[in-house]
């Protein structure tokens, strides 16, 4: 099954509406194309969290749509510690947690993660996109 | 006796999506593009998985993911098919990357 990570930046420009309008469409297709059975889309936990801070109504209307979609189409994984995650804290100490939440889940799925800010992933060994 | 009844509610994903994401089709210039980028970001994800099984290699060397976000960026702008066009630079990226670390 493939699908794509979402990190905080993609999330907020997408859906918490300080993004572009490119960007609130671009997410909302690849949402439709996942809900199709396309890619499925995962937003780790921190980062809905991050987005929530922006737009609290989104955890709702996130919660409506995981729960009306198909299994497994739009998850949100949880933060656990695991040996990815300590060795991703350990290698790139200079990411935040939302952004080190993308990359543990992008990294135990080997899906890539998108963003809007590839820069902040140079170096890290992930497949990056940018939204 | 109480007798307690659990609510289901079903809500249309489509419905969800709206009001998490906004209108889903409102210009259809825009609406366009969005769906043009999508594709070619599913094409981009395509090639880097192309590369992985190729190559064994996860991510996709540097060079070679580098190569192929310059030509994404391309496609969003051109009708050519996305799929068709990564998969090439991808092949042709890989061959000159195994080039040079093999010298």
């Amino acid at each position: 099954m493939s699908g794509y990570v979402l990190d905080h930046h993609a999330v907020i420009a997408g859906l918490a509406g300080t993004g572009s309008e490119h960007h609130r469409r671009e997410i909302s297709r690849l949402l439709v194309s996942a809900i199709d059975g396309g890619p499925t889309v995962a937003v780790p936990a921190l980062c809905l969290a991050v987005t929530a801070g922006v737009r609290p109504a989104v955890i709702g209307h996130m919660a409506d749509l995981i729960a009306s979609a198909g299994t497994g189409v739009i998850t949100v994984p949880g933060l656990e510690r695991t040996a990815t995650l300590d060795a991703v804290r350990e290698v790139y100490p200079g990411l935040d947690w939302p952004a080190a939440h993308a990359v543990a889940v992008a990294i135990a799925t080997a899906m890539p993660l998108i963003t809007t800010e590839p820069s902040d992933y140079t170096g890290v060994l992930v497949d990056v996109l940018d939204l | 006796m109480v007798s307690a009844s659990l609510t289901v509610m079903t809500v249309d994903p489509r419905r969800a999506l709206e009001e998490l994401c906004g209108p889903l089709a409102a210009d259809p210039v825009a609406d366009r593009a969005a769906e043009r980028a999508v594709r070619v970001l599913h094409a981009q994800a395509a090639a880097l998985a192309w590369v992985r099984q190729t190559t064994g290699a996860y991510p996709a060397p540097s060079a070679v993911a580098r190569r192929l976000a310059e030509a994404a960026a391309q496609l969003r702008g051109d009708d050519r098919d996305p799929v068709t066009v990564l998969i090439a630079v991808a092949a042709a990226a890989v061959a000159e990357h195994q080039a040079t670390t093999a010298a």
